[in-house]
């Protein structure tokens, strides 16, 4: 756990091309990036991706950083950005690969049914099933908690956006995953 | 399966746990590839141009003509809403309820916009007229923003927002109108009476 005090001098040593001191705020964040990364692709070997990714991109918009913001906010801005930016380009892969008849390894199969340690896959296999924007909206407000109004700043969209795509988000899910709930029941 | 159930079963679905060598490992990945190609920008060197006198001032020339074309931009687009009813609010408003639509055929009394989200209001049998959608909008005459109400509803809905009911119809010339307990509004002015509320409402635009 880095103290913000701490935390400030790290990104200052880091902003004069300290390694050393970067790597300290890469140990302190990674799981959180990690975390955002997993919800928004599904997949273990991806998230490994994008969480390099997100930190090389932090690295790189350090000077953008101001110091009276926290640093966890705004690498979970970038971490979020990233995500967002690659359900675009893996999008336009799909696209590219489903247009030359090409079958892609890893895309999602469809759990029909599943036992108690599927339910897992299942979550995931459903927040899957949303738009990108969507599940970050998932992601923001009921993973991480944040309010409407934060996830709506984080995302640089309305809250009224941010309420819309929680609603249509919400009513997908409860459809996808409506039998999973006497399951979660039963272990209340 | 309510929304606190669905919270509980979407936090269930954990985020797999990795080796602790892997978190070892992550930090000294990330400066590999830092090393390999990712430049910082050093702090002190932003603002600081390096480009030669001549070049430096055909930039902030650019710029300039960037900035103004911008404000231009702007300023057209800001007038242009002030002149027309299609704002992006109601176009937004628009796609989400046609694709609501497609969910309940019929079945939309009203959707109404609130600080913590969005409320539907349904009938239980596919029994609503087809009309269209109006925008409307009541905030309390004291201006308190907080207890503002957006709702998009259709003609001979009625609709309670905190605590009062409106009825809303439309006219044969796509005029609206606004029945409360207390009086009329119309959006054409004439047949409005005085209401303890500031009202907007118009037939939603379209999407297209």
């Amino acid at each position: 756990m880095v103290v913000p005090e701490e935390e400030q001098a790290l990104v200052s040593r880091s902003r004069n091309g300290d390694p050393e001191a970067f790597a300290t705020l890469v140990r302190a964040h990674q799981r959180m990036v990690h975390a955002v990364a997993y919800r928004m692709t599904g997949s273990l070997a991806d998230a490994e991706d994008l969480a390099q990714e997100t930190f090389v991109q932090a690295y790189r918009q350090l000077a953008s950083f101001r110091n009276e913001a926290r640093f966890s906010s705004w690498l979970y801005r970038v971490a979020m950005n990233t995500s967002l930016n690659w359900a675009k380009r893996e999008a336009r892969r799909r696209r590219a690969h489903r247009d030359w008849g090409v079958e892609l390894d890893g895309e999602a199969a469809v759990n029909s049914g599943g036992d108690v340690r599927d339910d897992r896959g299942r979550v995931q296999e459903a927040l899957l099933r949303l738009s990108p924007k969507q599940r970050a909206a998932v992601v923001l407000t009921i993973y991480d908690g944040l309010s409407h109004a934060e996830a709506a700043r984080m995302l640089g969209c309305s809250e009224t956006t941010v309420s819309w795509r929680l609603f249509m988000a919400r009513a997908r899910l409860k459809r996808l995953l409506k039998d999973l709930v006497t399951v979660e029941e039963l272990r209340v | 399966m309510n929304d606190e159930q669905l919270n509980r079963v979407l936090r269930s679905g954990r985020v797999p746990e990795r080796s602790p060598e892997y978190w070892t490992e992550f930090p000294e990945v990330v400066v590999r590839a830092l090393q390999r190609g990712g430049t910082p920008v050093v702090a002190g060197a932003v603002g600081e141009s390096r480009l030669n006198p001549v070049r430096r001032r055909r930039s902030i020339a650019l710029a300039l003509a960037a900035a103004c074309v911008v404000l231009g931009v702007i300023a057209g687009f800001r007038l242009g809403r002030l002149s027309a009813p299609r704002t992006p609010e109601g176009l937004a408003m628009s796609r989400y309820l046609r694709e609501l639509e497609a969910l309940f055929p019929q079945q939309i009394q009203a959707l109404v916009v609130e600080q913590g989200g969005m409320r539907l209001m349904l009938s239980d049998r596919p029994d609503v007229p087809i009309s269209a959608p109006v925008y409307l909008r009541i905030c309390d005459r004291d201006g308190d923003a907080a207890r503002c109400r957006t709702v998009i509803t259709f003609s001979g809905q009625r609709v309670r927002l905190n605590g009062d009911e409106f009825e809303v119809l439309l006219d044969a010339g796509g005029g609206v109108i606004v029945v409360a307990r207390q009086g009329v509004w119309s959006s054409d002015g004439l047949r409005s009476t005085s209401l303890p509320f500031r009202i907007q409402a118009h037939v939603l635009e379209n999407a297209g």
